[in-house]
């Protein structure tokens, strides 16, 4: 175990390094930071004087280099268009994305979990029949129009919750309820058809040879085996959810760092462009190698095999 | 007995009525799923014949009676205007038409383009093997791994911001990925049937044998990826759209037009519902589809 | 011997109802059994040996299959009139069941211990430590260092020792019949035998009876007392074990015995059984061997032999064969 966790690391390590260099050189393209910095009536002489001051001229690497040296220590530069350290830009906005996102991912499991193992019992039934549709649905419909529909429906017409911001409970819920949608439906499939292929199985109909009664051969025996597959689902989604986030955050305006990425691209402001996809790219890399732990831990056959 | 002349049999044409049943018959057998076939075939030809059939100009802003100030027409309110007109006027089923051909024509091109870099690069890898195919497929692994959004924004910021070129780049810069694994593990297999052997023993050059032995194998599985990834890649664009990185503002794209209907939200619903509505069908009627292609093609993929 | 049967079988029919059509997978089926005894069900796949055993237990994967016809009398009470939550009260305490393969049997993600204890506590007393029964039941299956095995998860034992878990979750409840379906055929030979001769043990100290359901003849020979030979869904010939070995009436039967190699004997060829069995939703009138038959004449393919009786009346062998009939 500890080898495969330093084996991760070491990929993770490099994937962040590969990515941060694409986009160092490729953020750089889209603006010149000088300008991005200056006014209207900059002279071109103190346009130059603050090249040299920010460093821009110097050769590619060392530019590269002690950009990374700086991020390493936490300097991650001071924001182009709202001058303030990139730093504390993102300290404010990375917690409230990852509240969201849980409160994404806890949503999808709660609905989509139970929806998909009372589908795979109940095969066949009108409730199956439902859940196939809903799955379809929640996987093609566009997260942004949801969004907006759910806004459309519980704050604007029924006035029942908030339409935008950051709050108490009831500003979490249209958010984790849009962004859940498209993982709900995935979930659902997938418990679906991960439980109908251990009810199939041989242990299962042994357990009922026991003569166990129904309900511990599906939630004990049938359900511990079934689940396996649908956790690394959840952990790989958890991942992507940060994916459906940057849109959600948008239309809620929900302060995160999803929105604080747009909007650097929309003005050209590299630092904290650079800053945004790095830290997304890290979190999805932390979040995955936790989940191929989980997986390992939760299965023995790879535990003790 | 007359003798019966084969030839003859063979030509005979049956009488058009009995063509028709049995077009009929095979078309049952076949279980194609008739909504959505019928909705792609509507999308396609919105997409192709777009200028012809709309009932008005989409950029025709004249349905405002410019002294009673913004129109409030709703769908079902107006023959002229049969799903309502947008803030400035603009005929809501023109445009969407338009954007039926936006989105198609986005999708198509980036998929295309996507299917074929992905198919090239995974053939190749897979072909030649050793450490280009490692390195090739741990960048897959990297691009795979992260969410579409995300990375479409990455490849947007790096060309400089929004366009339509930039999103195609975008897009294609998600989706090859996809096809250049699949396709590699295909041609891991089948680079050691015999007839490549024997085509490589005859000392056909690498880039032939490629070609014509090992593409036309997997055109399959290339045909099956195609139509699980359609329906994301519509997603893609629509929220590139609705962002604001994809085509330049004002022009009739579907996600576009939920965007700016935010700010109508109560009193003009249909301005954000009706573009949402159409990405929703059309996809679900793709996703549909891909599933019956892959239930046709290759019922070993079949799911439950 | 027990003067009443622990369990009979009259007439039992158990269809599938599919889109292609009625799959008759047990036709018809005839036995019954004593406390103490072991019955073979021997056969070719598709001879509806495990569904027979299935149709016991109560177990016919629905809502395709149905018991259309028959009893199942065990102690006298008829199986097929019970509800599954009566049935669910005797399966794993009175009736048990072993199945082939012992690595899917046992659920990978739970041990050995956890799997043993489920059945242990069915029928525990009270004031009994389960976890020192299950070791005791381990004990009894020969599994050596009990204590420390019970902590084990099911891959991290070797295939015998596995079978002899599902052995003891079998007998945990001391049930009076207990259906082997194929348990030995996924072993080696030398822990084949180790474990049949764990079997008749268990049932010398129990008095259980056993169904021994396999297509080996070997094993017959050193397992039952009594043995059914099945064919489409049907019975063909039934009989103790000597007298099948010795005076196989039925032409199956014959065939069976027939394709079985002699170790002693230098053939050249194998003998085989020639054609296929039937598909059991398109089965020929008349009697379903008949295609195969080399003995088989007119009235083969016509009518559906009756049932008669071999040898001398006291003897329970009987065989479903129109040639009899001219003796």
């Amino acid at each position: 175990m500890q080898r495969f966790l330093i084996i991760r690391i070491i990929q993770s390590f490099f994937t962040l390094l590969v990515l941060s260099i694409a986009v160092f050189f490729g953020a750089e393209q889209t603006g010149d930071l000088a300008l991005v910095l200056s006014t209207a009536d900059t002279t071109q002489e103190e346009l130059e004087e603050l090249r040299e001051k920010l460093g821009l001229n110097k050769p590619a690497h060392m530019r590269y280099l002690s950009w990374a040296g700086n991020a390493i220590t936490g300097d991650l530069g001071r924001s182009g268009t709202k001058r303030r350290p990139v730093w504390d830009m993102l300290l404010e906005r990375v917690p409230a994305t990852l509240q969201l996102a849980a409160a994404g991912l806890f949503v999808a499991m709660a609905i989509g979990i139970p929806l998909g193992i009372i589908a795979a019992i109940y095969r066949n039934s009108y409730i199956d029949k439902f859940a196939k549709v809903f799955a379809i649905v929640g996987m093609s419909a566009p997260q942004f129009w949801v969004a907006i529909m759910l806004i459309m429906l519980f704050a604007a017409q029924w006035r029942l919750l908030p339409a935008f911001g950051k709050g108490g409970i009831d500003h979490y819920i249209l958010p984790a309820f849009a962004i859940s949608l498209f993982i709900m439906a995935g979930f659902m499939r997938l418990t679906r058809s991960s439980m109908l292929e251990v009810l199939d199985s041989e242990f299962v109909k042994f357990a009922r040879i026991k003569g166990l009664s129904e309900r511990v051969v599906i939630y004990k025996h049938a359900l511990k085996n079934a689940i396996i597959p649908v956790l690394t689902f959840g952990g790989v989604s958890f991942a992507g959810l940060l994916n459906g986030s940057i849109v959600v955050e948008v239309v809620f305006a929900w302060p995160g760092i999803g929105l604080l990425m747009l909007n650097g691209i929309r003005e050209r402001d590299v630092p904290v462009i650079l800053a945004t996809i790095l830290t997304s790219g890290l979190l999805y890399i932390v979040l995955s190698t936790i989940v191929d732990l989980l997986y390992a831990y939760v299965d023995p056959r790879i535990r003790y095999g | 007995m007359a003798t019966v002349d084969t030839e003859q049999i063979l030509q005979e044409k049956k009488p058009l009525g009995a063509q028709v049943s049995d077009f009929y018959k095979k078309m049952k057998e076949l279980k194609l799923p008739w909504f959505p076939v019928v909705v792609l075939i509507v999308l396609v030809i919105c997409a192709l014949f777009a200028p012809w059939i709309t009932p008005q100009n989409p950029e025709d802003s004249s349905s405002i009676d410019v002294m009673k100030g913004v129109s409030k027409l709703g769908p079902f309110q107006s023959m002229e205007n049969p799903l309502g007109v947008d803030r400035l006027g603009r005929d809501m089923l023109s445009r969407l038409v338009y954007g039926a051909r936006i989105s198609a024509f986005i999708s198509v091109i980036s998929l295309g383009f996507g299917a074929v870099v992905g198919t090239a690069v995974g053939i190749t890898s897979g072909y030649f093997g050793g450490k280009t195919d490692a390195f090739i497929m741990r960048c897959c692994d990297a691009v795979m791994g992260f969410p579409t959004i995300l990375l479409a924004l990455i490849i947007v910021a790096i060309q400089g911001g929004a366009g339509i070129q930039n999103v195609i780049v975008a897009i294609i810069a998600t989706v090859w990925a996809r096809f250049a694994r699949q396709i590699r593990g295909e041609v891991l297999t089948l680079k050691e049937r015999d007839f490549v052997t024997m085509a490589v023993v005859a000392g056909v050059p690498a880039y032939k044998i490629m070609y014509r032995h090992i593409f036309p194998n997997v055109v399959n599985t290339v045909l099956i990826i195609v139509s699980l990834m359609v329906g994301q890649t519509i997603l893609l664009e629509a929220s590139l759209s609705f962002l604001g990185v994809g085509v330049p503002p004002g022009t009739s794209a579907w996600g576009i037009m939920v965007s700016e209907g935010r700010l109508n939200l109560v009193d003009l619903w249909w301005l954000s519902l009706l573009p949402g509505l159409c990405i929703t069908v059309v996809v679900i009627c793709m996703n549909l589809f891909g599933d019956w292609l892959r239930d046709t093609l290759d019922p070993k993929l079949r799911r439950t | 011997m027990a003067e009443s049967p622990v369990l009979e079988v009259k007439n039992l029919k158990t269809h599938f109802f599919t889109r292609s059509g009625v799959v008759k997978a047990v036709d018809g089926v005839n036995f019954s059994l004593n406390a103490g005894e072991t019955l073979g069900i021997v056969g070719e796949s598709g001879s509806g040996k495990s569904m027979t055993a299935l149709s016991i237990m109560g177990l016919v994967p629905q809502p395709a299959g149905k018991i259309v016809e028959g009893e199942i009398l065990f102690n006298g009470d008829d199986l097929v009139q019970k509800t599954q939550a009566e049935l669910q009260q005797i399966r794993g305490r009175d009736i048990c069941m072993i199945l082939q393969d012992p690595m899917t049997s046992l659920n990978p993600v739970f041990t050995v211990g956890n799997q043993v204890i489920e059945t242990v506590k069915q029928s525990a007393k009270s004031n009994e430590s389960l976890k020192n029964r299950a070791i005791e039941l381990l004990h009894r299956v020969r599994i050596a260092a009990p204590e420390s095995r019970i902590d084990n998860y099911p891959h991290q034992m070797s295939g015998g020792m596995r079978q002899r878990v599902v052995g003891a979750i079998a007998i945990a409840g001391a049930p009076q019949l207990l259906i082997a379906d194929e348990a030995t055929t996924s072993l080696d030979a030398t822990i084949q035998y180790q474990y049949l001769a764990l079997l008749k043990e268990l049932q010398r100290d129990t008095g259980m009876a056993i169904i021994f359901i396999t297509h080996d003849m070997g094993v017959v020979a050193k397992m039952c007392d009594y043995v059914a030979v099945m064919y489409a869904g049907k019975v063909a010939e039934i009989a103790d074990v000597r007298d099948l070995f010795n005076n196989p009436t039925h032409p199956y039967t014959e065939a069976l015995m027939r394709s079985v190699p002699n170790v002693d004997e230098e053939v050249d060829m194998l003998y085989a059984i020639e054609g296929q069995p039937p598909a059991l939703d398109n089965l020929p009138p008349g009697c379903t061997f008949a295609p195969r038959c080399p003995y088989a004449f007119d009235k083969c393919f016509t009518e559906f032999p009756d049932i008669f009786q071999v040898g001398e009346a006291s003897k329970r062998h009987t065989a479903t064969c129109w040639k009899l009939s001219e003796k």
